[in-house]
C-alpha cells in the first residue's frame, strides 16, 4: 500500500483519534442498549458527516460499526437481553455463567473473544480485498447482475425467517426502489406526478423509518415491562493469557467462520454467531454444557459476530456490493463523499482504502479498551430512562432525514416508512432483506440494462458467460436447498420464530 | 410540586411567545439587496465537480467580503440535477435562491428527462468553461479520432460507447456521429455506465471501447491507462495530449460551463449585482490559482454574450439526432407481480394464526400505553407540519417537541421535570448550533 507513513500519521492525528474514540464508545453504548441498533446509530450520524471530508467520516462510521457489534455482549450477559440481535447466542451461555456467580468471567471471555474475532477478520480483510478487487474488473455487466441475484436469494433464504417472508421482504424492497429515475436510462417512472419523487425514495429516510421509528413505537408499547439484571460491580473482569492458548482452536474457527459468513452478501452478524456457536457445540468435548454457561459458547458467539464486520467490508470495498444493512449505509456514505466503491477505489483513492482498514484495526483496540474499563458500568447506562432517550432519537430522526437533501419530503418519507416498519413487524416480515433488496435492486437493474445495451438486447450472455452462469446456478441451488428445508419444517420453523422475535439487523 | 407546575406554565408561555416572535415577517421589496443569505442550489452531491467549483467561489466571496451576507451552498442532488433545478425554478424570484448547473440543463431537456430548459430561468452568468475529452484505453487499436470513426461508419452499432445517458457525455458521442455523417451513417452502441469512475472501469475491464471524460477525470485516470483521442473544445487544452476534434476534421464542440441561473422574473438589477460579485470573485488570485489546478478557464460570460453562448450550445445539442435505446424489460411491473404473488402466499400461510395473535397482544397492553404512543405520534406529525410551514423558529419548535414527548412518555412527569427541561434545551439549541455552525446545513 502506498503512503503508509502518511496513513499512520493521519490515524494518529487528534481528530482521527477523537473520532475513533467517540465512534467506538457511542457504538458500544448503542449496542448495549436493547432496542437501539448500530444501523440506527450510523444512519442517524451520517448527516453529521456531510461537511467532513470522506476519510474522517469513514473513521467515525466504521468505529461505530465495530463498537455496536461488541456492545451487545454486556446486556446479553448481565440483563439476559441481547443489546443487538448479533449477541443473541451470547445470552444462552453468558447469562447463566453470570448468574452462577461469575459475571466478571463471562464478560471477560466475551470481550477477549470479540477482540480476537475483530483482529482475525481484519487480517483477512487486508489480505483478500485487493485481489478480489482486481479480479472483479473482469466481471461484466451480466456477471454483476447474476452476482446480485445470488446475493438476493442468499439473504432471503438464509437470512433467518421463513423463505416466503424473506423473499417477500426482499422483493418489497426492490419495488420501493423502483419509483423515480430509472438507473439504466434516467427515465422518470412511477412518481404519480410528484416531482419530489423524481429521484425515488432515498436510502436514509427509508432506513431511519424502518429501523428507528418502528423501534420507537415498539419501545413505547413495552414501556411498562421492567428488566432483570445481574449486579457485576463486585466481580472483576477475568480474561487470562492462558485463555488464548486454551481456546485457540475455537477462537480461530469461530473468527474464520464469522469472517467468511460476513463476506457473503446480505447475511450479517446474527447468522455468523449462530453458525459458529453450533460448530463449537458440535466439536466440543462437553456439548451438554452449552446453554448452561459454557465458556466455549460465549467465545464462539462473540468471536464470530465481531469477525463478520471485517468480512462484510470486503465485498463493499472490492465490488461495491454491501454485505449487510450497515454496509449499505456505508456504501451511501462513500458515494455522498464522492468516493466510488468497487474495483477502482484502490486505484483512485488508495488513501481511503487505507483509512478504512486502519480504522478497523484501531477501533477494535479501542473497543477492547473501552469494554475492559467500562463494561460493568455500562450495564447501568443501558437502562437510561426512555422518556429522555426516545424524544432525543425522534428529533434526530426528523433532523437527520431533513439534512440529507435539505427538504421536508424526506421527513415525510421517513415517517411513512416508520408505519411500514410497524406493519412489517406486526406481520413478522423481517426488515433486513427489505433494505438489502432496496439497495441491490437498482444495482441489479443497472447492470442488467447495461448488459442488454452491450449485447444489443440479447439475454444469452447470462448463461454463455461462465462467471454469470456459475452465479446463477449457485442462486438456483440455494433456492432449492432452502425449499427443501421448508419441507422439513420442525427445526427451521423454531429457529425462524426466535429470529423474528428479535426482528432487526446486526 | 406547585412550583414545578408554575415553572412549566411559565415555560410554555415563554416559548409560545418566542415562536410567534420568531415567525418571519414577509420580505419587504426594499432596494437594498442582499439583506439575508443567498442560497446557491448545487443539484449534485457534495464533493463532486460542480460542488467543488461552487465552494471555491464561496470561499473567496467570504474571505474578501464581497457580499454583506453569506453565500450558502445547498446540495440538492438527484435525478441528473433535475430535483435541484426544479426547486429553483419554483422558488420566489427575489434573488435569494440561485442555481448552479452546467450544460446538463440543456441535455436533460433535449433527451426528455426534464420538461424545461434554460428558458425557464433567468441566466445570470457562465463561468469556468472546460471541454470534454474523447478517450480510449492505452492498448486500444484506435490511434486517432478519424481511425475510430471510420470503423464506426464501416461497422455501425458495434463500437461500445460508455455513456451517462442524457448527460453531456452521451451528447458528445451523438455529436461525433453527426459530424461523421459525410462519410456515411455512424452509429455507436451506447451502454449506460454512469459517472466518470464507472465509465473508466468499463473501459479498463474491456466492457466498452470509448467514452468521454471531463478534463479533471481524464487527468485522474491518465496515469493508469487512459489515452485521449480528441479534445472537444475550440482551442487545444494544455493538459490533454490530443488536438481538438475540430482540427481533426470533426465539427464537434462539447463543453461544460458552470452556468448560474435565477428563477424567472428576478429583477435585472439584482442579477447584475450578482454578476458583479462573480466577476470580482473570478478575478481574485486564489480563484485563478485553484482553477488553474483544475484546468478550468477563469472566464465569466454575462448579458448578451451569455445569451449568444447559450443559444449556440442549445443549437448544437438540438442538432444531434437521438435514437431510442433498445427495448428494456419492464422491471417495475415484473417486481410488482412477484410481490403480489409472494404476498398472497404469505397471507395464505398465516392468516388465521396471525389474526388471533394480534388480538391477544393488543388486549395485553394497558390503555395508557396505547394512549401515550398515539400522542407521541401525533406530536411528531405536528412538529413536522409546523417545521414545514417555515413560519416558526427551529429552536423553539424543537424545544417544545422534546418537552412534550418526554412529558407524555414519562410516567412521573413532575418528578422528572428538571431533567426533561434540561434535555429539551440542550437538544434544541445544541442541535441548531451543531447543524448550522459546524455542518453548515440549512435547517428549516
Amino acid at each position: 500500500m502506498s503512503g503508509l507513513p502518511e496513513l499512520i500519521s493521519f490515524m494518529l492525528t487528534p481528530t482521527a483519534l477523537v473520532l475513533m474514540g467517540v465512534g467506538t464508545s457511542l457504538g458500544i453504548l448503542v449496542g448495549a442498549i436493547p432496542g437501539l441498533t448500530g444501523a440506527m446509530l450510523i444512519a442517524l450520524s451520517l448527516p453529521l458527516t456531510f461537511s467532513m471530508g470522506g476519510d474522517p467520516a469513514l473513521v467515525l462510521l466504521i468505529s461505530m460499526y465495530v463498537g455496536s457489534v461488541s456492545g451487545g455482549l454486556i446486556t446479553a450477559t448481565l440483563l439476559r437481553m441481547p443489546g443487538t440481535p448479533a449477541s443473541m447466542m451470547t445470552t444462552l451461555d453468558g447469562y447463566p455463567l453470570a448468574k452462577g456467580g461469575q459475571p466478571g468471567r463471562a464478560l471477560g471471555l466475551g470481550i477477549g473473544a470479540s477482540l480476537c474475532g475483530g483482529l482475525v477478520s481484519w487480517v483477512i480483510l487486508v489480505l483478500l480485498s485487493q485481489p478480489m478487487a482486481v479480479w472483479s474488473t473482469k466481471l461484466g455487466a451480466f456477471d454483476f447482475f447474476s452476482l446480485v441475484m445470488m446475493a438476493l436469494v442468499l439473504i432471503a433464504s438464509v437470512g433467518g425467517a421463513s423463505l416466503s417472508r424473506g423473499l417477500l421482504s426482499g422483493m418489497l424492497g426492490i419495488l420501493v426502489a423502483m419509483p423515480g429515475a430509472s438507473p439504466a436510462t434516467g427515465e422518470i417512472r412511477w412518481t404519480l406526478g410528484f416531482h419530489a419523487l423524481d429521484d425515488g425514495f432515498k436510502l436514509l429516510p427509508v432506513l431511519i423509518g424502518l429501523f428507528a421509528v418502528s423501534q420507537i413505537v415498539h419501545e413505547l408499547l413495552t414501556l411498562h415491562q421492567p428488566a432483570t439484571r445481574v449486579d457485576a460491580a463486585q466481580s472483576s473482569l477475568d480474561w487470562r493469557w492462558a485463555d488464548w492458548t486454551r481456546y485457540k482452536i475455537n477462537l480461530l474457527r469461530s473468527s474464520l467462520l464469522g469472517t467468511f459468513i460476513g463476506i457473503l452478501p446480505g447475511i450479517g452478524a446474527n447468522i455468523g454467531s449462530v453458525v459458529a456457536y453450533s460448530a463449537a457445540k458440535n466439536s466440543s468435548k462437553t456439548p451438554e454444557q452449552f446453554g448452561k454457561g459454557s465458556e466455549e459458547g460465549i467465545i464462539a458467539s462473540e468471536a464470530a459476530n465481531n469477525a463478520t464486520v471485517g468480512g462484510a467490508l470486503i465485498p463493499l470495498i472490492a465490488l461495491g456490493i454491501p454485505g449487510s444493512v450497515i454496509d449499505a449505509i456505508l456504501l451511501g456514505a462513500l458515494v455522498i463523499h464522492g468516493l466510488q466503491p468497487g474495483p477502482f477505489l484502490f486505484e483512485n483513492n488508495p488513501q481511503t482504502v487505507g483509512v478504512i482498514m486502519a480504522t478497523m484495526l484501531f477501533a477494535n483496540v479501542f473497543m477492547f479498551g473501552f469494554l475492559w474499563l467500562f463494561a460493568k458500568r455500562l450495564a447501568g447506562l443501558a437502562s437510561l430512562p426512555r422518556y429522555i432517550l426516545l424524544p432525543i432519537i425522534l428529533t434526530f430522526c426528523v433532523v437527520g432525514s431533513y439534512a440529507l437533501a435539505n427538504r421536508m419530503f424526506d421527513v415525510w418519507v421517513m415517517l411513512g416508512f416508520g408505519l411500514v416498519g410497524v406493519l412489517m413487524d406486526r406481520w413478522k416480515i423481517p426488515a433486513a432483506p427489505f433494505v438489502i433488496g432496496f439497495v441491490l435492486g437498482p444495482i441489479a437493474e443497472e447492470h442488467l440494462c447495461a448488459g442488454l445495451m452491450e449485447s444489443g438486447g440479447s439475454y444469452l450472455p447470462l448463461i454463455t458467460r461462465p462467471i454469470s452462469l456459475v452465479f446463477l446456478l449457485l442462486a438456483f441451488a440455494l433456492l432449492l436447498w432452502s425449499l427443501r428445508s421448508v419441507l422439513r419444517p420442525e427445526e427451521t420453523q423454531q429457529w425462524a420464530e426466535e429470529e423474528v422475535a428479535d426482528q432487526s439487523v446486526e | 410540586m406547585k412550583v414545578a407546575r408554575k415553572v412549566l406554565a411559565f415555560n410554555f408561555c415563554l416559548f409560545t411567545g418566542l415562536i410567534f416572535g420568531c415567525a418571519q415577517s414577509e420580505d419587504s421589496m426594499d432596494a437594498i439587496y442582499p439583506q439575508r443569505p443567498i442560497k446557491v442550489i448545487v443539484p449534485f452531491s457534495a464533493g463532486g465537480g460542480s460542488d467543488t467549483f461552487a465552494r471555491i467561489i464561496q470561499r473567496v466571496i467570504e474571505d474578501q467580503e464581497l457580499l454583506p451576507e453569506p453565500l450558502v451552498i445547498v446540495n440538492v442532488p438527484g435525478a441528473g440535477g433535475t430535483i435541484g433545478s426544479r426547486r429553483v425554478k419554483d422558488a420566489r424570484p427575489d434573488g435569494y435562491t440561485l442555481l448552479l448547473l452546467h450544460d446538463g440543463i440543456m441535455t436533460a431537456q433535449h433527451s426528455g428527462q426534464a420538461a424545461y430548459g434554460p428558458e425557464a430561468f433567468e441566466p445570470v452568468a457562465g463561468t469556468g468553461d472546460v471541454g470534454l475529452v474523447i478517450a480510449v484505453t492505452d492498448d486500444s487499436p484506435y490511434q486517432s479520432l478519424e481511425h475510430l470513426m471510420r470503423v464506426v461508419v464501416d461497422e455501425p452499432d458495434t463500437i461500445l460507447f460508455s455513456a451517462n445517458l442524457g448527460a453531456p457525455v452521451h451528447f458528445a458521442g451523438l455529436m461525433l456521429e453527426s459530424a461523421a455523417k459525410e462519410q456515411g451513417e455512424a452509429r455507436f452502441r451506447y451502454v449506460q455506465h454512469g459517472g466518470g469512475a464507472k465509465r473508466y472501469g468499463a473501459l479498463i475491464g474491456g466492457h466498452a471501447e470509448v467514452s468521454a471524460f471531463s478534463v479533471a477525470e481524464y487527468q485522474q485516470f491518465r496515469e493508469s491507462g487512459l489515452r485521449a483521442l480528441a479534445y472537444c473544445g475550440i482551442e487545444p487544452h494544455p493538459a490533454v495530449d490530443a488536438t481538438t476534434a475540430l482540427s481533426q476534421g470533426f465539427d464537434v464542440v462539447s463543453r461544460n460551463m458552470q452556468f448560474w441561473w435565477a428563477p424567472k422574473g428576478t429583477s435585472s438589477s439584482r442579477i447584475e449585482f450578482v454578476v458583479g460579485v462573480l466577476n470580482q470573485a473570478m478575478k481574485s488570485e486564489s480563484v485563478q490559482k485553484q482553477l488553474a489546478e483544475l484546468q478550468i478557464d477563469p472566464e465569466v460570460l454575462s448579458g448578451s454574450e451569455l445569451q449568444t453562448e447559450l443559444a449556440d450550445r442549445s443549437a448544437r445539442i438540438a442538432a444531434v439526432s437521438q435514437r431510442p435505446t433498445i427495448p428494456l424489460p419492464n422491471l417495475p411491473m415484473m417486481t410488482f407481480a412477484i410481490v403480489c404473488f409472494l404476498g398472497i402466499v404469505v397471507a395464505g400461510q398465516s392468516w388465521k394464526k396471525e389474526a388471533i395473535k394480534s388480538v391477544i397482544e393488543s388486549v395485553k397492553r394497558p390503555p395508557h400505553v396505547i394512549r401515550s404512543m398515539l400522542m407521541t405520534i401525533l406530536a411528531t406529525i405536528g412538529y413536522v407540519l409546523l417545521l414545514q410551514s417555515e413560519r416558526f423558529d427551529f429552536r423553539a419548535l424543537t424545544f417544545l417537541f422534546v418537552l412534550m414527548t418526554a412529558l407524555i412518555i414519562s410516567e412521573q412527569p413532575k418528578r422528572h421535570l428538571w431533567i426533561i427541561l434540561a434535555t429539551s434545551l440542550v437538544m434544541s439549541v445544541g442541535l441548531h448550533a451543531v447543524f448550522t455552525k459546524i455542518f453548515v446545513i440549512d435547517l428549516p
